[in-house]
């Protein structure tokens, strides 16, 4: 559950760059004749919903309508006592607290004569949600409307570079400050600890505990002693941001110079102004052979997801404008792996 | 521990899987295709031992025990095959790599559980993919626990126990909320603990609730209440607590004796074979007694306690209209948590195991109003 600091403020996120994503989404809906976009939101997938309102939920689930006119209006199962707390995160729309936030929203909907509402990943939208959204007799009629919300959500603007950015500054303060040791357990509870101390809103850290055994990133409960060179994948979110950053450290002098150059290679690609470009790069002039990599970004519900990786397709062809590279390398004969954001600029509005 | 080494097949896990193959076979299933994300994780634990944290996955656990786990987010599918013996598929497309899963299954009788949180790209397949609700399946052995799976449960409620002592130090004057949540995180990761449900209150008669922490700063005569929910090998125990910023006030104290009482009252109707009804009848008669009735209602409070176990608050709810009857080993809190009048929120509340003749405390904290 998310358990660090939640707020909302004018500064880190203005009501003014909401409504302009709204405002988008708006037009769009407008164009393809849906009267509305119904959006999904739980701690697992909470992206496109924050993208949208600012909200994140701490735990259960909620639905946010956006009509292709008017106020938005979010949905949730949690309970009416915390209906104040919402408000206090939640800048914009009305909210209704409600065990059957379907319902309520299909209410909505009849109430607004609108027959026809786009739904955010149909596919994979929790199947009784849906039964109620249709409401009795399949009254309203939904269409997966995934590609139009991605048309929107791939628009950056400053708010959200600004906030990705210092979500990545604190996520490598934290990997640059940590106390280092033998310990895995320790090293990740000392990470998690300084980034939720400096206002984190989740962290998860992850430690593959010995790069030459395995390409895991393990969990508090099953790590140990690290071997002669391990990794750290630090996941971040700063008020509903999220960045990944992964290094990989080892305890082997003679190995350092190494993975020193190998991480000033990555911090060069990373630079670029496009994964695809950064992966290019890396591609070409690493000290080492790329033997994977991954691009994420959020297009979606989900913060972070593979939009593209070595091997395979990912959800998404396009051109992200902020994602997370991620790549391992053989170094002569050792594994190395990294992560770290690419940004693009903000486009003028 | 490597990854090469951190495949553990629990006790408790061998014998959840013995008690979902014997349901699997009193209901003529052959196959449960089970569902998880990191809010609702107990299923997927329950039948597959892994604890999801991204994205979404789903198990198909076979009538023979064998479990293939799909995960769409390629990091947890290479953490799942660390730490599991199941064979692991990194699904991008979730709904397609489960239908193909099950086409290829042939005619088969499938459980989807839990049943309401399947990605409707299943259920609305459903007759073709020849797949049914069998939540109701799963829901009991939540529930109930078997005494491998306690072990888990003690464990977790001593941690919880040991983290409280921690919150209560770190809670002085000008410390912020979000700061106590990060030393009491600090600890449960070193401690070997992922996952920990926690929300905090912080501050007098305005305070109506728990929330995550917003920034508030701790200042002399603050109530602090806070539920610590560790979570150890996927078992949840649960604590909450109330503590003053310095020394409370006589009408702190005497408000908290009310919520003492309550607490005693709801214990004591605990055993097996009475309803969640009769414990949050017992613990909201003393509200009653007191004047403060309507202070038990909705309005203010939640539940009255609840199940706990590979989910932080399972069935049964606590409340007056649940009619659900506890049974031995059933691991539990009663908590009788509600806004006062006086003072604002307050919050006590125990894990507990029920017996035939009553219940056995995990906790071995005061159930005391504490000062930091």
């Amino acid at each position: 559950m998310r358990r660090g600091l939640m707020g909302w403020s004018e500064a880190d996120l203005p009501v003014a760059v909401l409504g302009q994503r709204l405002s988008r989404l708006q037009a769009a809906l407008e164009s393809k004749g849906l009267g509305g976009l119904v959006l999904y939101t739980n701690i697992a997938r909470p992206a496109a919903v924050s993208f949208l309102t600012g909200f994140t939920p701490y735990w259960s689930e909620g639905l946010l309508l956006v009509p292709a006119s008017g106020e938005p209006v979010f949905a949730t199962a949690l309970s009416k006592r915390v209906s104040g707390w919402i408000r206090s995160v939640m800048p914009i729309g009305a909210i209704e607290n409600t065990p059957r936030p379907a319902a309520a929203i299909a209410r909505k909907l009849a109430e607004q004569n609108i027959g026809k509402v786009g739904v955010l990943e149909l596919d994979q939208f929790p199947a009784a949600q849906v039964a109620l959204l249709m409401g009795e007799g399949g009254a309203i009629a939904i269409e997966d409307a995934t590609a139009l919300f991605r048309s929107v959500r791939l628009r950056v603007d400053e708010a959200e570079i600004a906030l990705v950015r210092r979500a990545d500054d604190l996520a490598r303060h934290c990997l640059t400050t940590f106390n280092r040791g033998d310990d895995a357990r320790r090293m990740a509870s000392d990470i998690e600890a300084r980034a939720r101390l400096a206002g984190a809103e989740e962290v998860l850290v992850g430690i593959n505990p010995d790069l030459s055994r395995s390409g895991a990133f393990l969990r508090s409960d099953r790590l140990g002693t690290v071997g002669r060179y391990f990794a750290i994948r630090l996941s971040l979110a700063l008020k509903g941001s999220w960045v990944r950053r992964t290094i990989t450290l080892s305890r082997d002098a003679e190995q350092q110079p190494q993975f020193a150059a190998a991480d000033a290679a990555f911090a060069r690609a990373l630079a670029s102004s496009s994964a695809p470009t950064a992966v290019k790069a890396l591609q070409h002039g690493f000290p080492g052979r790329i033997t994977a990599w991954t691009v994420e970004a959020s297009i979606g519900s989900y913060p972070l997801e593979v939009v593209a990786c070595s091997g395979g397709t990912g959800a998404f062809s396009g051109i992200v404008p902020i994602s997370v590279v991620s790549a391992e390398a053989d170094l002569n004969g050792a594994k190395w792996q990294a992560a770290g954001p690419v940004m693009a600029e903000a486009p003028p509005e | 521990m490597t990854g090469a080494d951190a495949r553990i097949v629990s006790a408790a896990y061998r014998a959840r899987i013995d008690d979902l193959r014997r349901a699997m076979e009193a209901a003529d299933i052959d196959r449960l295709l089970i569902y998880g994300n990191n809010w609702h994780a107990d299923f997927l634990r329950y039948a597959s031992d892994f604890g999801i944290v991204e994205g979404q996955g789903l198990a198909l656990f076979e009538r023979d025990g064998s479990v293939v786990l799909l995960l769409d987010d390629p990091a947890e599918a290479e953490r799942a095959r660390a730490e599991t013996s199941h064979e692991v598929v990194w699904a991008g497309n979730l709904v397609a790599a489960a239908k193909d899963l099950l086409i290829r299954g042939g005619n088969r009788r499938v459980a989807g559980a839990p049943y309401h949180l399947l990605p409707y790209g299943l259920a609305r397949n459903a007759q073709e993919l020849r797949l049914s609700d069998g939540t109701e399946l799963i829901e009991p052995l939540l529930m109930g626990k078997r005494p491998e799976e306690l072990v888990h449960v003690r464990r977790a409620a001593a941690i919880a126990d040991r983290g409280y002592e921690i919150f209560r130090a770190a809670a002085r004057p000008g410390t912020k909320d979000y700061e106590l949540v990060a030393e009491i995180e600090r600890f449960f990761r070193s401690e070997g603990v992922t996952e920990n449900f926690m929300i905090i209150g912080v501050g007098g008669r305005e305070v109506r609730g728990m929330a995550p922490p917003s920034g508030k700063i701790l200042k002399d005569g603050d109530l602090v209440t806070t539920e610590l929910t560790p979570c150890v090998d996927g078992y949840y125990a649960q604590l909450c607590r109330t503590l003053v910023v310095g020394q409370p006030s006589e009408l702190q104290r005497k408000s908290f004796g009310m919520f003492q009482e309550a607490l005693d009252a709801g214990l004591a109707a605990v055993r097996a074979g009475v309803t969640a009804s009769e414990v949050a009848k017992a613990e909201n008669d003393v509200f009653r007694r007191y004047g403060l009735g309507e202070y038990v209602t909705s309005e203010y409070t939640r539940v009255r306690g609840h199940g706990i176990g590979l989910f932080p608050d399972q069935k049964p709810q606590v409340l007056e209209d649940v009619a659900i009857p506890l049974t031995a080993n059933m691991t539990m809190i009663v908590h009788p948590n509600t806004y006062h009048p006086e003072v604002g929120y307050l919050v006590l509340g125990d894990t507990i195991i029920v017996t035939p003749d009553g219940y056995e405390a995990l906790s071995t904290l005061p159930r005391a109003l504490a000062s930091s």
